[in-house]
């Protein structure tokens, strides 16, 4: 098994799962008007973009300052999204 | 640096794994479960992460496992998404 | 969302998305609340919203167990009788958000992608809320 090109397959079936998971939040976003689901959509967008660069740059341990300072905004934006909701008068 | 990232995104992941399950066991309402079990899977995700770093030897690529635990975990949350966005 | 009108009330959204599975279920609600006094048997109802009697019972009995009305005595009869002041005012601003918007609230009891969104939101409120 060669682990370069497994690795490559499954990046890019991450970023697209990510992507559409995004999608799906988009869609509730703009449903329901709750930017709770903006922030998981762009923290999800944001992983698969990320992905898609450890890709390009076979990165497979997200080892450089980009890929895990990429991923710090990524889960950043989630834990801003669930305070952003539990604030006082926050919807 | 890197250590103290994936360990807060563990946690964060944790957290929101938490928070759907819980949810899902009182409402039964099957999204909660499977965005609960996506969260679980990107927790250990991170978790192993840092754990490549910290434990293992260099010789050990735990790389394809990890990727393909990330990408079973998009995929319960896709699954949760497409299947049970219908009442 | 119909431009020119009120928009519906947050909490009364909330409550449609959460609680009211069928536009049935609703009208059966209303029917109650309309003449509180009134008793009603699953026979009354069926004829009232014109549908078949063996539809309506299960109907009521949703409505019982969420507790939006009440059962009395062992004769299968039903009447308005909320479980609680709160869900009192709840159902009188519905009715009222109703008679003013009916496809809104219409669109609401079968916006599944806003139900899934309210559900999937609240299950990260730390505070438990009932």
């Amino acid at each position: 098994m060669n682990a370069e090109t497994t690795n490559f397959m499954l990046l890019g079936g991450i970023s697209v799962g990510s992507f559409v998971a995004g999608l799906y939040f988009l869609r509730y976003w703009r449903s329901t008007g709750d930017r709770f689901f903006l922030f998981f959509c762009l923290s999800f967008w944001i992983e698969a973009a990320n992905r898609v660069d450890m890709g390009i740059t076979r990165a497979w341990n997200e080892d450089t300052p980009v890929h895990y300072g990429i991923r710090l905004v990524s889960y950043a934006l989630i834990l801003f999204a669930i305070w952003d909701k539990n604030r006082p008068r926050g919807k | 640096m890197d250590k103290a990232i994936f360990g807060l995104c563990a946690l964060t992941a944790l957290a929101c794994a938490v928070l759907l399950l819980r949810a899902y066991v009182r409402s039964r309402f099957r999204l909660l479960l499977w965005s609960g079990l996506c969260f679980a899977g990107l927790t250990l995700n991170n978790a192993l992460l840092v754990l490549d770093r910290v434990v293992l030897p260099t010789q050990v690529d735990l790389s394809p496992w990890r990727l393909g635990l990330a990408l079973v975990s998009v995929l319960l949350l896709i699954v949760g998404l497409v299947l049970e966005t219908d009442r | 969302m119909t431009p020119g009108r009120r928009p519906v009330p947050d909490d009364v959204r909330r409550f449609v998305l959460t609680s009211i599975p069928s536009v049935p279920y609703l009208e059966a609600a209303l029917l109650f609340r309309a003449q509180p006094a009134l008793e009603r048997s699953p026979a009354d109802v069926a004829r009232e919203l014109y549908m078949a009697e063996p539809v309506v019972v299960p109907l009521l009995e949703a409505l019982a167990g969420a507790g939006l009305v009440r059962r009395i005595g062992d004769g299968g009869r039903y009447g308005y009788g909320p479980r609680d002041p709160a869900l009192a005012e709840m159902l009188d601003a519905l009715a009222a958000a109703y008679a003013d918007d009916l496809i809104g609230i219409t669109n609401l009891i079968h916006d599944a992608t806003q139900k899934s969104a309210l559900r999937f939101a609240d299950a990260f409120k730390l505070r438990k809320e009932p």
